[in-house]
């Protein structure tokens, strides 16, 4: 249960580690980027997770590196097809950043870090409370970046509903700045520390 | 030592190989419905983009030195290319439509290949007869989100509208551009040397073909 839940706080791959962070400024314009993003990073990680921790007496050590990124690389190709072919819309929002997950430090950091030394049970629940974690921490910076910066909260459309959730009194006067790339900074910093405000708290009770 | 490095590559190569098969299969299985879903993308962009006129399609025409040589000229007078800089028309043009009311030929949409951020960009774009950038639409492409992905909104484009007759040329720098058109650029600049140089081979390529359908 540790192994699991240390992802989501304690180790969370974007407050605490900073794994990651490319793609999560880049990508947290919108709440639905963030769930298809953190999608695609959780069966990344499982998927590359479950193969190193299989595959750790069989790779030799002198070349594990690119045994892994290879791993990484065709378990991304396969989301990336799989996306383009049944969430077209996802995949354009997502543009160059699903392909970018082969270089994503939290997926080659977890595959040399844990899988590679620990059971393949034990990897899978290190992938899913990671991918979690990640997936949590992306949909906050998300979440506040798109309120504030556009007043809406974009989620997938499903029937009548066009996916589109609009704030009232911020859809027509929001943040701009959130939108954009120095907003990301800002959001980022002002969560991480509360994150660690948090943390500390807790340390001390 | 020998045997060690031997069992290395042999385990690499079958990891390899174990990935590319996986590969094959997931591409067999989502390749017709991506290719599909491209096609009727294609469709309705084409549809929106002739505004309800008649689209026809127009072959390529074989390597013509003289129509090469005139493209070269134009696209180097108007600084897309270097003097002597050699390109291909027939990859960076993939398909012309002409548009006709009542027969006559009087635009064209053509598809464009532009160099991205992300790699290469499709692009549809509109042109009248003598060149003049009339509208375009984003189709595939891998700009990042937020930044070159703008190009995919229609009102990107209002910074080309009315460019691209010999009155006019076509912007395919910042430095051309107004400043507050060069600040919403700013950002994507690779971006928008893909797409103002592919708009601007396009507004030449049309001015070449003299109303052909």
């Amino acid at each position: 249960m540790f192994n699991f839940l240390k992802g989501l706080f304690k180790e969370n791959p974007i407050f605490v580690l900073a794994l990651g962070l490319c793609p999560t400024l880049a990508v947290s314009t919108q709440v639905v980027n963030a769930i298809g993003m953190g999608a695609g990073v959780i069966f990344v990680l499982i998927g590359s997770n479950i193969m190193v921790s299989l595959l750790k007496n069989f790779i030799p050590d002198e070349v594990h590196i690119p045994a892994y990124i290879v791993i990484i690389a065709s378990f991304v190709t396969i989301v990336d097809m799989l996306m383009q072919a049944f969430v077209p819309a996802l995949s354009a929002s997502l543009g160059v950043f699903v392909k970018l997950i082969v270089v994503n430090c939290i997926i080659l950091g977890r595959a040399e870090a844990y899988a590679s030394k620990n059971s393949v049970k034990d990897s899978i629940v290190d992938a899913l409370g990671m991918g979690i974690g990640f997936t949590i921490g992306l949909l906050v910076i998300s979440l506040v970046r798109e309120v504030l910066g556009s007043g809406t909260i974009t989620l997938f459309p499903m029937g009548n509903f066009d996916g589109v959730i609009e704030i009232p009194g911020l859809v027509d006067a929001p943040v701009r700045i959130f939108s954009l790339s120095p907003g990301a900074l800002l959001a980022m910093g002002f969560l991480m520390a509360g994150f660690n405000w948090l943390k500390s708290k807790k340390k001390e009770d | 030592m020998n045997n060690k490095l031997m069992q290395m590559t042999l385990r690499l190569a079958i990891i390899c190989a174990v990935a590319s098969l996986v590969l094959g299969v997931v591409n067999i299985v989502t390749e017709p419905v991506i290719v599909e879903r491209k096609r009727a993308e294609k469709e309705v962009a084409l549809k929106e983009l002739s505004d309800g006129d008649h689209v026809g399609e127009l072959q390529l025409p074989a390597n013509s030195d003289e129509l090469h040589g005139k493209l070269s000229a134009a696209l180097a007078a108007h600084g897309v290319i270097a003097p002597g800089e050699d390109f291909n028309e027939k990859e960076l043009i993939t398909s012309i439509y002409p548009v006709d009311r009542n027969g006559e030929v009087f635009k064209y949409i053509l598809q464009l290949d532009g160099s991205g951020y992300g790699g290469t960009m499709v692009i549809l774009a509109v042109f009248l007869k003598d060149g003049t950038f009339v509208k375009a639409k984003l189709m595939e492409n891998n700009e990042t989100p937020g930044l070159g992905k703008k190009a995919e909104e229609a009102a990107y484009y209002n910074m080309f509208l009315n460019t691209g007759s010999d009155a006019a040329p076509l912007p395919v720098s910042k430095r051309a551009l107004s400043p507050a058109d060069g600040e919403a650029v700013s950002g994507s600049t690779i971006t928008f040397n893909g797409i103002s140089r592919a708009l601007a081979l396009g507004s030449d390529y049309v001015k070449l073909l003299g109303g052909k359908n």
